[in-house]
């Protein structure tokens, strides 16, 4: 008899058991109940034409998945579990691809856009304007605004300062907006 | 009253949610990978290879077009060599030995002789001479070498000295020629000519020192004479050169003499010489180090011309009276003066040896380049490529206001949006319900159709064109217009093929019949997006900043090329019959200056 986390359901705990003993269809069931959410996440690190690109980080992270599947302890989330080992294959893509030029920022400003904009924008319109960023700044304002991290924890994952990370989501900010404005007022 | 939203917020509302469409795509891919092969991997390594043949291609080009320009580079330098070489040396053409012979009072005459006999003329002697005595005859030794020289001085009593100058060929020096002056009064040759050593033993031993030693002859006492019928040919049309050659087996050799003298004679054969213009001897002299420049006195009387012809025809007669041998000799002299074919066809001669001459010295001036730049589709709406391109030139001065500039590029252009878009469908589902709008006599058609859109995207591609241009040089713009015949690189295309259930649900009134929609396929194949050749044209102008260096403006396009498919077309249509606007900046190896 084995413990059930509070946050996995059976239908889900078969699914691991499945994947465990190696069963394709388990692992194609996995696969598809979690790629869309995976797959939004994975497209925000990666450009507009990119998709391939992001198909293969995405496939790294959950070969990782079900090559770990046995170190999950059922004290969380599978799904949380799930996006921290894609997160991983995340990171170590950006660690190996882009560089991080040193820059210091000295004014921190959060940009703000009218209300009767955000009605225009919504999901793929909003990940376009994501996609479009460059590649060193999209990291950072994805890992700060949307997943959450300090820029400590951004600068610890990019192996870049705090300043750095600093600069890049100033620059996201304001190329967002200037974006925003442009093509959506 | 308006209302500001954060952008932090706005994108963490929207997008920490966010959801994609599953690919099907990708889950064959993981499938792949979890049985432990990398398709993507397998993508990268396709990528490397299509690039080696691309630049080995590329570098072979470059070295093909290297060589080609060194080796003629060497031609053309080898051939000013042989020039100068010819010019500042001895002639050993027919028309040469007799030049450099020739005494200072007598006019330059030209030996017909044949080519392989030609160059062995050394032995100036008589006809009465060489019958008479053998020994008298001139025996030229059989090898004499290329720089051997040979000074025949005659104590003439109006010229102190003449000076004979051969060069000779050792490889065909195997020959004897016996110049019999035919004109000369045969009582005059065989009573007061005496040649002191004139007469060489013939051997087959090739020791050019002792040969040149040799044919270091000094005429008689009675040379006088001789020289003065000699230096009085101004208007002696032909002397004939007869000569043997006598092979001995016993001992391996070959033996030359005159007329008659021995058996086993191997071949014989008759040698012309015809009198040739008067060149001037101070040009002579300078030609031919080895001749003695004469002084002005010298040179007054020999250039003196005396008409001999009543002189010649007693001689002549006389020959012809006293000698069986020289009577048939001088039927063939007198032939062949009397003819003018003979003269006319060394004119010819002569013209086709200037001609050929001018020809060697004649060379094509190249102007080989290079160039890179940038590039741009012209019509920038839907097409967004740009990139660079390099490659290398050649430019062929046809006049001073034209020339021909051929060009080998290599064009890289970048893909910013352009995709190739298709799109396949199924009918999935059908169903027709009769019953809900029943009292109105309707049905409800409700189809669902599984359509898969496929999406061909690529990052960049690669052409080869090579434009033959005609230019037309006005001060330093250069417009032109030429041909462009084009290669387009295979296309590397990723896809991205996503799926979808398309639910349509139509009335129709019972009485229509309801229309399932047809099940349509892919419309691209891989191999449409394959290598291509095609042809345009290129139109544009530069401008020279200096001998070197000059800019390049221009525009191009594939009108024509070689896909079959009409999907094929298409893609050319999109990507490939895109004009092309370059601007480039070229520099040339060799500093070419137009309209001169």
């Amino acid at each position: 008899m084995s413990y059930i986390g509070p946050h996995v359901d059976e239908e889900t705990l078969e699914l691991i058991n499945g994947c465990k003993e190696g069963n394709r269809l388990s692992q194609e069931k996995l696969y598809k109940q979690y790629y869309p959410k995976m797959m939004s996440m994975v497209k925000r690190y990666t450009n507009i034409y990119q998709y391939h690109l992001a198909e293969e980080i995405l496939n790294n992270g959950f070969l990782k998945v079900f090559q770990k599947l046995d170190t999950f302890k059922f004290q969380g989330s599978f799904e949380g579990w799930v996006r921290r080992v894609i997160y991983h294959s995340i990171f170590d893509y950006i660690r190996q691809n882009t560089k991080y030029d040193e820059k210091i920022v000295f004014v921190e400003k959060d940009e703000v856009i009218t209300h009767d904009l955000t009605s225009k924008l919504q999901y793929d319109e909003l990940m376009k304007l994501v996609q479009e960023l460059p590649e060193q700044t999209r990291a950072v304002f994805n890992m700060y605004v949307i997943e959450g991290f300090s820029h400590k924890e951004i600068g610890d994952h990019l192996n870049i300062n705090e300043g750095t990370s600093k600069w890049h989501l100033f620059e996201a900010r304001k190329q967002l907006k200037i974006k925003i404005e442009r093509q959506y007022s | 009253m308006e209302k500001n939203i954060p952008i932090d917020q706005l994108f963490k509302n929207n997008l920490s949610d966010g959801q994609e469409q599953l690919n099907l795509g990708a889950w064959a891919n993981m499938e792949r990978l979890l049985d432990g092969k990398n398709p993507y991997a397998e993508e990268a390594t396709n990528k490397k290879r299509k690039l080696v043949p691309l630049f080995l291609a590329f570098f072979i080009l470059i070295g093909g077009l290297l060589t080609a320009g060194y080796i003629n580079l060497s031609k053309s330098k080898s051939a000013n060599n042989k020039l100068l070489a010819v010019n500042n040396q001895p002639q050993v053409t027919q028309k040469g030995v007799v030049e450099t012979i020739k005494p200072i009072n007598t006019p330059p005459i030209e030996n017909n002789s044949s080519p392989t006999q030609s160059s062995s003329v050394n032995t100036l002697t008589s006809e009465q001479n060489n019958n008479s005595n053998p020994e008298v005859s001139a025996k030229n030794e059989n090898t004499i070498n290329e720089k051997d020289q040979d000074q025949l001085t005659s104590k003439n009593e109006n010229t102190s000295k003449n000076q004979l100058t051969e060069a000779t060929e050792i490889s065909k020096s195997k020959t004897e020629n016996t110049v019999k002056n035919t004109n000369t009064n045969p009582s005059i040759l065989k009573n007061e000519v005496q040649h002191k050593e004139l007469t060489q033993s013939t051997t087959n031993t090739i020791d050019a020192s002792k040969t040149n030693k040799e044919n270091q002859k000094t005429s008689s006492e009675n040379s006088p004479k001789i020289a003065n019928a000699i230096s009085k040919k101004d208007t002696i049309a032909v002397i004939e050169v007869q000569q043997k050659r006598t092979k001995n087996r016993q001992s391996k050799s070959i033996e030359y003499d005159t007329l008659g003298k021995y058996n086993k004679v191997v071949e014989t054969y008759t040698t012309n010489i015809i009198e040739e213009e008067k060149k001037p001897l101070a040009k002579a002299a300078v030609l031919n180090p080895r001749m003695v420049v004469l002084s002005a006195e010298e040179e007054i009387n020999a250039s003196k011309r005396i008409d001999l012809t009543p002189v010649q025809e007693t001689i002549n007669q006389n020959l012809v009276s006293n000698n069986p041998i020289t009577s048939s000799v001088k039927k063939e002299i007198i032939h062949k003066t009397t003819t003018s074919n003979n003269t006319y066809a060394h004119s010819i001669f002569n013209k086709l040896k200037t001609f050929s001459n001018r020809m060697a010295m004649k060379k094509i001036d190249f102007y080989p380049g290079m160039s890179v730049g940038v590039n741009a589709a012209f019509i920038n709406t839907e097409h967004n490529y740009g990139g660079f391109h390099f490659g290398l030139n050649n430019l062929i001065p046809v006049s001073n206001y034209f020339s021909i500039l051929s060009e080998l590029k290599l064009f890289y252009k970048n893909n910013s949006g352009y995709s190739v878009n298709d799109k396949k469908t199924s009918l999935f589902d059908h169903q027709a319900d009769m019953n809900t709008l029943s009292s109105q006599n309707q049905t409800i058609h409700t189809t669902i159709i599984d359509s898969t859109t496929r999406k061909y995207n690529f990052r960049s591609f690669s052409t080869m064109e090579l434009p033959i241009i005609l230019q037309s040089h006005i001060g330093k713009f250069t417009p032109y217009v030429g041909l462009n015949v084009a290669f387009s690189f295979k296309l590397n295309t990723t896809s991205i093929s996503k799926s979808y259930a398309v639910k349509d649900t139509v009335i129709l009134s019972n009485s229509i019949s309801f229309i399932e929609p047809s099940n349509t396929s892919y419309e691209f194949m891989r191999e449409d997006f394959g290598s291509r050749l095609g042809i345009g044209y290129t139109i544009g102008t530069s401008y020279s900043l200096n001998p070197n260096l000059y800019i390049d403006l221009r525009l191009s396009n594939v009108l024509k090329d070689n896909s079959k498919t009409l999907s094929a077309r298409e893609i050319s249509d999109g990507i490939f019959k895109v004009p092309f606007v370059q601007f480039s900046i070229g520099y040339r190896f060799k500093k070419f200056t137009p309209n001169n």
